[in-house]
């Protein structure tokens, strides 16, 4: 088992770049997964760890051995794939044994190997089945069996738990996280799933358009978003366009919708044209129409509502080009569309972000 | 009372019985009266043609030599065939198309043509010749005009479209992914086509096999040019029996003895796998 480094990474297909400039430290023993929309290179990232494809540009290195040349079998690597890739003419205790067989194992060795793997996996019974005769869900853990048969430095996951329906998916999410901590295996993950990034993650790596957006544990990505795509990408988020007037110790002051606002000062320089985010569970409706130093509020129309059960979604028509949404409990929800509401939120609540 | 809307395939149905199975029968049902040369034929019904038949050397050898040149040209065409598919199957840029486009093309080019165009190359003072003899490999001209050698290239020429076509439907279906999960795994290259994709294209490839066979088995153009007079096959014999001997009863068992050993072939392959289907030695 070993850490990976990525160090200036370009991949480039014709002249599409899917990858500019990438350096990603992976830690020995890491849950890191790699989150964003599809085609922003998170994919890409994981080939070319694999060695299915080769960087244009850069070098990756494993544990303390550069690998860029190296073809994939010599990688030592254990992949999970997103159609799990099953060969589905060999018995599922073949396919786990697998690797063992191909790297000339002993057939006693294997064959005990295959047994422990089975019950890590909680499978123990399905050995001599084939992958057709049995559900998705056990498919899955036996993918993932398969990778860590042969001890791998790194275990690859691409999108496993797409094809799954969402309440085995949690149960599943639940498990790998539980097999990777078993074996304190480095992992990196794909998904765009922000959920399920954020329920299993060491780290999160949210890339957008072939570059890296930002790094950080869950809690400090949803948080501390540091650019509008990881603020819009991770989670719901209210964007507020408002322009820098001012600063106030360690706040800014603000204008939006003829508003004025306080906000935590980020990193760095800020002025003119930014954006106020503020996640919905943390706006609230008020009484008052004014701000203090503590609170800022602004005034709009309820233009909807949606019921989730534990809370009220409302829309609210701030004259911005979308409405703001604001998560209320359902007793405190107004049900009259078209009413005048004042929202409000703590300042320390509120982000300003530039980029 | 429902419209019998089915009625309407009948009038095809006759059509087609008369072609085909009709002809057939005429061939068979004459097959079975003695011929007499000179296009006359017997009156009563007996074995004498085909006792005739698996009792001459000569005729036993026509069906040796179909049987070989064709299974010789099946086992050619699919190693030729399956690097080509493969490599086109798996190309993820729009030559994919375009090459195989090619293939469809040339396959459907008058064998005539193909065949001739084969002849011209291999010819003594053609462009084989003079560079096998240019550089010292032989030392008079090489030709595979009138031997089996010959005989084989042609059936190929004839099958390899065919089986590029056919191979690369087959690889088509077989994920990549399994491919990838069998390399980063451990498997080389020719470990993951032995253990992986051989096993999973095992049931496709068959029925591949079985129509190149078939086709060869029945191929009369590049036999009968390329086999120069010299090589004969079944249906390079039965055109001559008809139209050179006009011995038609004689010739109607040749073509019953032809069709008999094909199916019998194709029947026996069938059950074959089969039986390695349910041992689960093939999953399809």
């Amino acid at each position: 088992m070993s850490g990976v480094k990525i160090n200036n990474v370009v991949k480039r297909f014709g002249d599409f770049t899917a990858l500019h400039e990438l350096n990603l430290e992976i830690q020995e023993g890491e849950f890191l997964s790699l989150l964003g929309p599809s085609g922003c290179g998170k994919t890409t990232t994981l080939r070319l760890i694999a060695g299915f494809i080769q960087p244009t540009q850069g070098s990756i290195i494993l544990g303390d051995q550069d690998v860029t040349q190296v073809a994939p079998q010599h990688r030592e690597i254990g992949m999970v794939f997103q159609d799990y890739a099953l060969f589905p003419h060999m018995t599922i205790a073949d396919n786990i044994g697998f690797g063992l067989r191909e790297r000339g194992y002993p057939k006693e060795q294997i064959r005990a190997r295959v047994g422990d793997l089975l019950d890590l996996i909680r499978l123990a019974e399905v050995g001599e089945r084939y992958p057709a005769e049995v559900s998705g869900g056990q498919q899955q853990r036996i993918a993932v069996a398969r990778a860590v048969a042969y001890p791998p430095k790194v275990l690859l996951m691409d999108e496993p738990l797409g094809a799954l329906d969402l309440k085995l998916r949690e149960t599943m999410q639940v498990e790998l996280r539980r097999i990777q901590q078993e074996l304190k295996i480095t992992t990196v993950y794909v998904t765009h799933d922000q959920t399920e990034a954020m329920n299993m993650s060491d780290r999160i790596v949210v890339m957008n358009t072939g570059r890296i957006e930002q790094i950080g544990s869950a809690e400090g990505i949803y948080d501390d978003p540091r650019t509008r795509f990881v603020a819009d990408f991770v989670g719901q988020i209210n964007l507020l366009d408002a322009e820098v007037t001012g600063a106030d110790g360690d706040f800014l002051i603000a204008e939006t919708l003829g508003s004025q606002v306080r906000v935590p000062k980020g990193e760095g320089e800020c002025s003119g044209k930014v954006s106020i985010a503020v996640r919905p569970e943390h706006l609230q409706l008020v009484d008052t129409s004014s701000s203090d130093n503590a609170l800022n509020v602004i005034s709009g129309k309820l233009s909807g509502r949606t019921f989730a059960g534990n809370l009220t979604r409302l829309f609210v028509d701030v004259g911005a080009e979308s409405p703001i949404v604001v998560e209320a409990r359902p007793q405190d929800a107004p049900s009259e569309i078209g009413v005048s509401i004042n929202i409000g939120w703590k300042v320390e609540n509120s982000r300003v972000l530039t980029e | 009372m429902n419209t019998r809307w089915d009625l309407i395939l009948l009038p095809s149905f006759v059509i087609i019985g008369i072609l085909i199975v009709a002809s057939q029968f005429i061939f068979l049902e004459g097959s079975f009266y003695k011929d007499l040369g000179l296009g006359r034929t017997g009156t009563d019904l007996q074995l004498t043609n085909y006792i005739r038949f698996f009792t001459d050397s000569f005729y036993l050898n026509t069906l040796w030599i179909t049987v070989k040149t064709s299974g010789l040209a099946t086992i050619f065409t699919l190693l030729l065939g399956f690097p080509v598919a493969y490599l086109i199957a798996r190309m993820r840029s729009r030559w994919s198309m375009l090459l195989l486009a090619g293939i469809v093309v040339a396959t459907f080019v008058t064998i005539v043509i193909k065949v001739f165009g084969l002849i011209i190359i291999f010819s003594a003072d053609g462009l084989i010749n003079k560079v096998l003899m240019g550089i010292g490999i032989v030392e008079t001209p090489y030709t595979i005009i009138g031997n089996q050698t010959g005989v084989v290239v042609g059936l190929m020429h004839f099958t390899l479209g065919f089986g590029v076509l056919l191979l690369y439907s087959v690889i088509q279906t077989i994920p990549r992914s399994y491919e990838e999960a069998a390399q980063i795994h451990g498997a080389s290259r020719w470990r993951m086509h032995y253990r992986v994709l051989l096993p999973l294209s095992l049931p496709g490839l068959t029925v591949g096999a079985l129509m190149i066979f078939n086709m060869s088995m029945g191929a009369f153009t590049s036999a009968a040019l390329l086999g120069g007079g010299r090589v004969f096959t079944l249906p390079v014999l039965i055109q001559r029996t008809v139209m050179m001997e006009v011995k038609y009863s004689m010739a109607g068992t040749l073509s019953a003895v032809l069709l008999v050993t094909v199916l019998l072939i194709n029947l026996f392959s069938i059950i074959l796998i089969r039986r390695l289907r349910s041992a689960r030695l093939v999953i399809a």
